[in-house]
């Protein structure tokens, strides 16, 4: 985790590292609330650093909201990371498993059998939980998710105003949430917990 | 605690954007842990279902267990006059006894999914809404991941929805059905492919003939082996009516009327040169497998032989 080459710093046409510096310490507090533990925080803005170091970035528009959507990133796959690790009655201390963070463009791995399982888990959950949504917000979660389209352009398809499809992909959301939660996949939702 | 929930999803989905408040988020995610747990979970669960989505089959279909089951219709309908319609009609009967629905190997590794189907139709729900009814035995290639490119062999119902931009292709042999967005009937087996629509209208192409155009109420028919496309009106009510149990038909060969026999009532029907060349107009109802056979005999004043793989029409009184 040691800085790899502090000199060599590649030209940055979107000044995102010129950025970085004037908000570092709100993008520091932001890593810090958004994980909760102020040491990881710290590792997680030194590795935005080395992204925007390797000039990762495409074409930015907004430079200070796609450094926290980096950061933000980067707190997903750290997680993801460590729920790998730590994942109750994961005896499967894969390859990767403590690799941090996981890369999400690699190709897949030869999985072990016990993320097989794991996968088949994942798919079965999400399976049920697309198939059991209202047809809408199915849609919506379609266009939005796999087609990766813009809240405006999924309005545009289907027909329906914006806050028409933030409802639809809040439904979406919940109901995910909830069947994941359901299948130990994620924490019991809250929800679940009300009852 | 599911007012947190709804908060998280809000900012969750903001956050795509360029004018979320990441200020506000910080102190919204500093003000509670509970407020952190539960974005982190929202946050994970849709990276979960994007990255597992772009890996395997999610949104196609369907383990039939946890999926809508199409009923049967059977026995439904009984024999309706016959020669009711004009032109050559193409409603073709037969029952999908009991449809299930389609069901796709769970890891979505190659671009392709070919569902083929047994003694039972089933029902495939495309993610934008759309659903194909395949026939029984039948078989249909996906091309792509979201269902755009299909090739038919066999029978299948298609209820496609509009959606902009997009424009459907199914294959059936030589013939090649473009949609934006309607409702449709395709029977592709050997050298004749029949389309029926019942909404909306499709493009017909095939090569060496000039692209056709299909509105509802019309019907096609063409022959692979001579090259030659025929339209005619059919009854937009009975397009697709196999899926209810029966097959309905103005003016049809015999040798089709045999053919969706054979198909959709699981039992092969022959004939002789001079039979097939006869036409049949009526509807049949799919009931055991000898009744829809059973039917075209009587009506047709002809006689039924029973042999152990399939049936045979024969002239009355005459040996064959």
């Amino acid at each position: 985790m040691s800085p790899q080459c502090e000199g060599r710093h590649s030209a940055n046409p979107n000044g995102l590292k010129a950025l970085f510096d004037l908000h570092r310490r709100e993008l520091l507090r932001f890593l810090a609330a958004r994980c909760g533990a102020p040491d990881l925080a710290e590792d997680l803005l030194h590795d935005l650093w080395l992204k925007l170091d390797r000039g990762d970035a495409g074409p930015v528009s907004n430079g200070r909201a796609y450094l926290f959507r980096m950061a933000n990133n980067l707190v997903l796959d750290a997680a993801r990371g460590r729920s790998r690790a730590m994942r109750r009655d994961k005896e499967w201390l894969s390859a990767e498993g403590a690799a941090f963070p996981v890369p999400e463009d690699r190709p897949d791995p030869a999985c072990s059998a016990d993320e097989l399982v794991v996968l088949k888990q994942e798919v079965q959950a999400l399976r049920r939980a697309i198939e059991t949504l209202p047809q809408g917000a199915r849609r919506a979660l379609w266009l939005y998710r796999m087609e990766e389209r813009g809240q405006a352009d999924v309005a545009r398809v289907m027909g329906i105003s914006r806050s028409g499809v933030e409802k639809h992909l809040t439904v979406a959301m919940r109901h995910l949430r909830k069947i994941l939660g359901e299948a130990e996949l994620l924490p019991p939702s809250p929800e679940e917990q009300d009852q | 605690m599911s007012r947190i929930l709804d908060e998280a999803i809000t900012w969750h989905l903001a956050s795509e954007h360029d004018d979320m408040d990441w200020d506000a988020f910080t102190l919204w995610l500093e003000a509670s842990p509970d407020h952190r747990a539960e974005y982190d979970a929202v946050a994970r669960g849709d990276a979960m279902l994007k990255r597992t989505g772009e890996r395997t089959n999610l949104w196609m279909a369907n383990p039939q267990a946890t999926l809508p089951i199409i009923t049967s219709s059977q026995g439904s309908k009984r024999w309706t006059r016959i020669g009711q319609r004009f032109g050559w009609g193409m409603g073709w009967a037969v029952a999908a006894a009991m449809a299930v629905l389609a069901y796709l190997p769970g890891h979505w590794t190659q671009s392709a999914q070919t569902i083929t189907t047994g003694s039972l139709s089933r029902e495939v729900a495309l993610e934008d809404g759309s659903t194909i009814t395949l026939a029984p035995h039948s078989s249909m290639t996906l091309e792509d991941r979201v269902g755009r490119r299909i090739r038919l062999d066999g029978g299948a119902y298609f209820a496609i929805r509009h959606v902009a931009g997009r424009q459907m292709e199914v294959q059936a042999g030589a013939l090649t059905i473009s949609d934006i967005g309607t409702r449709f009937d395709v029977q592709s087996q050997g050298a004749i492919i029949r389309v029926a629509v019942s909404e909306g209208q499709v493009g017909l192409r095939a090569r060496a003939m000039a692209d056709v155009t299909l509105a509802h109420g019309q019907g096609a028919l063409f022959d692979t082996s001579a090259l030659q496309l025929t339209t005619g009106p059919i009854a937009a009510d009975d397009v697709g009516s196999w899926r209810q149990g029966q097959l309905s038909y103005t003016d049809m060969q015999l040798s089709l009327v045999a053919q969706d026999v054979a198909r959709y009532g699981g039992r092969g029907l022959v004939m002789s040169d001079a039979l097939k060349a006869r036409h049949f107009s009526g509807t049949l109802v799919l009931g055991n497998g000898h009744r829809p056979a059973e039917d075209l005999a009587r009506l047709m004043g002809l006689e039924l032989v029973r042999g152990a793989d399939g049936d045979r029409l024969c002239q009355s009184g005459a040996s064959c």
